[in-house]
């Protein structure tokens, strides 16, 4: 039974045994302790600075006042498309800014812009202002929105003192 | 024998601290996203590229109904933001004008998803504390596994979570670009009054410029054959784009910590479109015109990434 | 079966009526859920509280999980949302408790040291627990730690460890269970004397 548990939690048993494994494991009993324990180690190991008291029997009391769940069974199933709306919106922030920043450089700076070398890598042209949209429509799907905020609305925008 | 237990000591030591680390780099990217949005903070921060150096000063608050924000140039023409929530107005011929809405501004957080994107194409890992505009801070250094990526260098603040200071590194650990706050406070006392002027600014009402168009999910046949390993298609769409007469399609592409967007247009014989390879800051871009259409490479990714995405780009043919 | 379809079925129980079921998550998620909101609740005490409740939720919106992305995946995110919504009210409360200027952040950190210093059994008690497992680990044969570090550390499936191991499958499943059993053995003495205070 120990083995079983063993197996069961690291994903290795057959989905029908696993099933019926979980059915016979009662509340308090030396099984579902072994379940706790298991993780336990498990848990120590990868983040050993992370270990506290014991919230499942906190949790359980809590759960005494509530209502039993019931819903329809259903099967997982794989769905991206919702996985990115979320990411999109978190990025929706910065396309702002940069439609922004991509007006207030005035038409006429773009040719001299265009000329200027950047120090660090002069074997490529600076991006001509025309090419602000590409950036913007870039940027709204761009992780980097998320990570950095201010950081990433910043660099579509970049003034240039020298094209003055 | 002694020796040897003491070794297999250490290397569970060793494993453990790896794998801790890993986990708690994404830990802190996570903390980063959710402390830029719900952390009230004021200050003065430098964006450094080639030789350009610009500074700009950004006040952030959240109040019941959500974040405002305000980011000033404090160099050059006077350029200044108010953000609230998805709203945006800019100062613009010595007024504020709206430019764009997107709805209520989500609470972003990093998905389990990309993080795990992250895991596989970046050795993450802590790499020491430092000083940054007097706080203390994490260093977490996203270092690519290829060099078709660019390596991300991040300081959290130990306390808030706020990122302090980010660099892009390239392949020979130059600096592409950074930005990193000189002068910060964090907490209260941030300044709130400008807030009210928001809404009043909304009243007024004035010209809602070049609202950003919503793209439509298309199947357009067009395919990438050698996208780096770990980059996965995020988007595919047809988008209006100012200036242009056509609808253009925008393939994104995203390997967790940076994005490709492969953008394709009919050819409108512009000559000034075809024009190679430039860069600003940590973004590349590259132009190219193929069978009468122009296509354009651009993301936070080095030159060869872009270019290697729009050379293998291919018409497969309506799906 | 993967990791993510032991949870599903966990979850399709729970579905059903099974509310064991959730205390079988509850144990195995705790501590990593409990992590991420320390994150953004530095205080321990309150991390504990809000890790608490974030259960609570999930349990509550359980009937709604359809399974499209992984149960961790969706329990982090009521996790984040919890710690988002904790903060927010902290500070309409109390402005000084979760904001801070420089002063203050030094301040706090002192504070945040001096709750753990005020709560020494509990702190104690979790560095006896890591003391145990891992010098119980160290007591174990090779072949059975690396087998137990390869599966719970590197997240390697039983069938990646042995040809890593080069040996049967069957022979990595008893070592694995060989190994945690070992240090549970070790361990069940120390968590029986605190009662009332499980781990």
């Amino acid at each position: 039974m120990k083995q079983q548990i063993s197996a069961l939690m690291d994903g290795e048993l057959f989905e029908d045994e696993a099933d019926s494994l979980f059915g016979e494991v009662r509340r308090g009993s030396d099984t579902h302790k072994d379940w706790e324990i298991y993780h336990l180690i498990g848990d120590v190991l990868r983040q050993p600075e992370h270990i506290h008291n014991d919230l499942s029997a906190k949790v359980r009391e809590c759960m005494e006042d509530e209502p039993v769940v019931l819903a329809p069974r259903v099967r997982a199933t794989k769905q991206k498309a919702r996985a990115f709306a979320l990411s999109a919106a978190a990025s929706l922030v910065a396309v702002g800014v940069v439609a922004w920043m991509s007006l207030q450089i005035s038409p006429e700076a773009a040719p001299q812009l265009a000329m200027q070398q950047g120090a660090l890598r002069p074997a490529s042209a600076q991006i001509q202002l025309k090419a602000n949209d590409y950036l913007m429509a870039h940027q709204e799907f761009s992780p980097s929105a998320d990570m950095s905020g201010g950081a990433s609305y910043i660099r579509t925008v970049s003034y240039s003192p020298e094209a003055k | 024998m002694r020796v040897g237990i003491a070794f297999a000591g250490l290397l569970l030591v060793v494993g453990n601290a790896c794998a801790e680390g890993r986990q708690v780099s994404l830990d802190w990217l996570k903390t980063m996203a959710f402390a830029g949005h719900q952390t009230d903070y004021s200050g003065v921060f430098i964006y450094q590229y080639g030789n350009r150096v610009e500074t700009s000063r950004i006040i952030h608050v959240v109040e019941s109904d959500g974040e405002y924000e305000k980011l000033e140039c404090l160099d050059g023409p006077k350029r200044e933001i108010i953000r609230h929530n998805g709203h945006v107005w800019e100062f613009h011929n010595h007024k504020m004008v709206r430019t764009s809405s997107q709805g209520s501004g989500k609470f972003p957080s990093l998905l389990p998803e990309q993080l795990s994107a992250l895991s596989a194409n970046y050795l993450a890992g802590q790499v020491g504390m430092e000083r940054v505009a007097g706080y203390d801070t994490q260093v977490i250094l996203f270092q690519p596994k290829d060099n078709l990526r660019y390596a991300h260098k991040l300081w959290a603040h130990n306390v808030s979570g706020l990122l302090l200071k980010a660099s892009v590194l390239d392949d020979k650990n130059k600096t592409v670009e950074q930005y990193t706050f000189t002068q910060l406070q964090i907490g209260s006392g941030v300044d709130r009054s400008w807030i009210k002027s928001a809404p009043s600014m909304a009243a007024q009402g004035v010209r809602q410029v070049a609202p950003v168009a919503v793209g439509v999910p298309v199947n357009s046949g067009w395919v990438v054959d050698a996208l780096p390993a770990g980059f996965r298609k995020t988007m595919e769409i047809q988008r209006p784009m100012r200036g242009r007469h056509a609808p253009v399609t925008q393939l994104v592409f995203s390997d967790g910590l940076s994005a490709i967007s492969v953008f394709i247009e009919p050819d409108d014989g512009d000559e000034d479109d075809a024009n190679g390879l430039s860069s600003r800051g940590a973004m590349n871009l590259y132009h190219k015109l193929a069978n009468d259409h122009l296509i354009t490479v651009v993301g936070e990714v080095p030159a060869r990434t872009v270019m290697q995405v729009a050379d293998s780009l291919r018409y497969n043919g309506a799906q | 079966m993967a990791d993510r379809e032991v949870d599903q079925l966990l979850v399709e129980r729970v579905q059903r009526g099974d509310k064991h079921a959730f205390d079988l998550l509850v144990s195995k998620y705790q501590r990593r859920l409990g992590r991420l909101i320390s994150r953004f609740v530095r205080d321990p005490a309150e991390a504990e509280d809000v890790t608490q409740d974030a259960f609570i939720k999930a349990y509550r919106a359980l009937p709604g999980f359809r399974g499209e992305s992984a149960f961790y995946t969706w329990l982090y995110r009521i996790g984040i949302n919890t710690a988002k919504n904790y903060l927010l009210a902290s500070k309409r409360r109390a402005p000084t408790t979760t904001l801070f200027d420089t002063d203050e952040a030094e301040s706090f950190e002192e504070a945040s040291l001096l709750h753990e210093v005020s709560t020494p059994e509990n702190e104690l008690m979790s560095k006896q627990v890591v003391n145990v497992v891992q010098a119980s680990l160290l007591q174990l044969p090779e072949d059975l730690r690396s087998a137990l570090t390869l599966r719970e550390i590197e997240g390697l499936s039983y069938e990646e460890i042995a040809s890593v191991m080069n040996c049967p499958i069957g022979t990595v499943r008893s070592r694995i269970f060989r190994a945690r059993e070992a240090v549970a053995e070790s361990l069940r003495p120390l968590l029986e004397t605190s009662k009332g205070n499980r781990w």
